[in-house]
């Protein structure tokens, strides 16, 4: 008997269907037959023309098997890969459960560091707008970090500073609000300059933003107390009283995000409520009372603008030593920056949101070979299982196809699971 | 499109077969029970003195089987062909329809030729 050499029966091998069989005994057949006619070199040649020639029968069969099998094949696997997990009850239940634990706990952490990275992003040309926050002398040598700055500030800047599109003061507080002989103690009230809605593009349900906080007796509402104070969302023209004082609403706001690094429900224009303040508000300029944010032009350099800032002050501060160094902070970098004096939200840190994504990172590691441990030591019993199957004629790639099915399905259920887990405790 | 559709048709409902086709319907009527791949390959070789690659041949084994000419089944594994079956092929009534209708009108256009245009052959 000549066979072929090894090379070319691979060859035969690769190109040949499996379903096949016989087309390769052809093909030895008519080896041997060519070896004895002719001798090696020519039945090598005729077999390698013979092969070529094959190809295009692969291709044929090849197509009809993908239509067909597959989804048949699929199917079959479902049903064992089913009834596998139904009798060993046991080690679905242990499997599920620690894969859905893991992958709830990875995706609840991955939604937390999601959400602390994502702090004033949302905010149009949120790059370009910065806090002025100040570090203070407080004492003989003792410095502090605050957030605030003193109202003088504000316009001080908007006469002398160029660069700057647009500039405004905002203080956070709650008081008492009569709206429709009805008394609410509001908390989240903003005090904020007419210019605030030039910073923060805030989306707005009614009324014109360019104009909203113009008049010292507007106030502009989110779209939550808005059905609060009057039952419906469109509160236009409405009024409101606080300290005996009416206020007309001009404007309807969304709802303010949650990430972001403040939060308002109810916004008065500073000219309203101005005569309120102490007086010292008004003279102090080492006072701290309101928060200044600033819009900075298009390209303009930070760095020598908040010089400038700093030679305003010095140029205003009444002693000679005791100036406060201003820092401009960009928005995106309040939230996971350094906590400051009478910050207006509990900040995050940067290190918390590094150890959350490695701890998130870990726990699916451990998840996974918790699986691959369990799946492993499930799958030696199941050698004679495997045994049948071979005998029965199926191939390597079949029984792969197999247990991925069921690696497959156990993933979907704590899939599932975990993202009920997560939907459950997302909000809290 | 719609005389092409119409050709379309005309070719998945064919009874008429190509004369490789018919050749090697016959070639598996001639060896009866030893019909097989390398047998009617060696049949078709010997006989009409012509080569038959492997390809052309399955293919045409594989399409003919699929259109219902051909039936076939798997015979003994023997040591002889590396431990492979031989796939044993059988004419089936519709495959015996179609070769003696090739066969008939073939005749019948032989039959029609007049007298005289075919000097070499010339009609009894």
């Amino acid at each position: 008997m000549n066979l072929p050499p090894k090379i070319l029966y691979w060859l035969l091998d690769s190109i040949c269907p499996t379903d096949r069989q016989d087309l390769k005994g052809d093909f030895i057949e008519l080896y041997h037959y060519r070896c004895n006619n002719s001798g090696r070199l020519k039945a090598n040649a005729g077999f390698i023309r013979d092969i070529i020639t094959t190809i295009p029968l692969t291709w044929i069969i090849k197509k009809k098997k993908t239509n067909q099998r597959i989804p048949f094949m699929l199917l079959a696997h479902m049903k064992t890969a089913r009834r596998t997990l139904v009798r060993n009850k046991m080690y679905s239940f242990i499997n599920v459960t620690g894969l859905s634990v893991g992958l709830s706990a990875c995706l609840l952490i991955t939604l937390f560091v999601r959400d602390e990275l994502s702090f004033d992003k949302q905010i149009k040309d949120y790059e370009r707008i910065y806090r002025i926050s100040g570090n203070y002398q407080q004492g003989v040598d003792s410095r502090v970090s605050s957030a605030a700055t003193t109202f003088l500030l504000q316009p001080l800047l908007q006469e002398k500073l160029s660069g700057v599109e647009a500039s405004s003061r905002v203080e956070f507080r709650f008081d008492e609000i009569t709206a429709e002989n009805k008394d609410y103690l509001q908390s989240d009230i903003a005090y904020a300059d007419s210019t605030f809605f030039d910073i923060f593009s805030l989306p707005f349900i009614h009324g014109n933003p360019a104009s909203a906080l113009d008049d010292p007796t507007q106030v502009v509402v989110d779209r939550e107390t808005a059905l609060k104070f009057f039952g419906e969302e469109n509160a236009l023209g409405k009024s409101i009283t606080m300290k005996d004082k009416h206020f007309t609403i001009s404007g309807v706001i969304e709802n303010m995000p949650a990430n972001m690094h403040f939060f308002a429900h109810v916004i008065f224009p500073i000219s309203g409520i101005k005569q309120w303040y102490a007086d010292w508000v008004f003279s102090n300029i080492s006072g701290r009372s309101v928060y200044t944010y600033v819009k900075v032009m298009k390209d303009h350099d930070v760095g020598k603008l908040e010089n400038q800032c700093n030679g305003i002050l010095k140029a205003n501060w009444p002693q000679k030593d005791g100036v406060p160094q201003l820092i401009l902070q960009p928005i995106t970098s309040i939230h996971l920056g350094p906590a400051m004096q009478g910050e207006t939200k509990p900040n995050g840190t940067e290190t918390d949101v590094y150890i959350f994504c490695i701890t998130a990172i870990i726990i699916l590691l451990l998840a996974c070979i918790n699986y691959i441990n369990l799946s492993m030591a499930a799958a030696l019993p199941r050698s004679k299982e495997a045994g049948i199957k071979r005998v029965l004629g199926s191939t390597v790639r079949m029984m792969l196809g197999q247990f991925q099915t069921e690696s497959f399905l156990v993933l979907v259920i704590s899939g599932l699971i975990a993202s009920c887990i997560m939907d459950v405790y997302a909000d809290a | 499109m719609l005389n092409l559709t119409c050709k379309w048709k005309n070719m998945l409902s064919r009874t008429n077969i190509g004369e490789f086709e018919e050749i090697v319907i016959l070639t598996i009527g001639v060896l009866g029970e030893n019909a097989y791949g390398h047998s009617i390959k060696l049949e078709i070789e010997k006989r009409l003195k012509r080569a038959v690659s492997m390809g052309a041949l399955h293919t045409g084994l594989y399409r003919l089987e699929e259109k219902g000419y051909l039936e076939s089944r798997l015979g003994e594994v023997t040591n002889v062909r590396g431990g492979k079956p031989k796939r044993f092929f059988k004419v089936t009534a519709s495959g015996q329809k179609a070769v003696k209708n090739a066969m008939d009108s073939r005749k019948k256009l032989w039959d029609s030729i007049p007298e005289g245009v075919f000097k070499l052959f010339p009609a009894k």
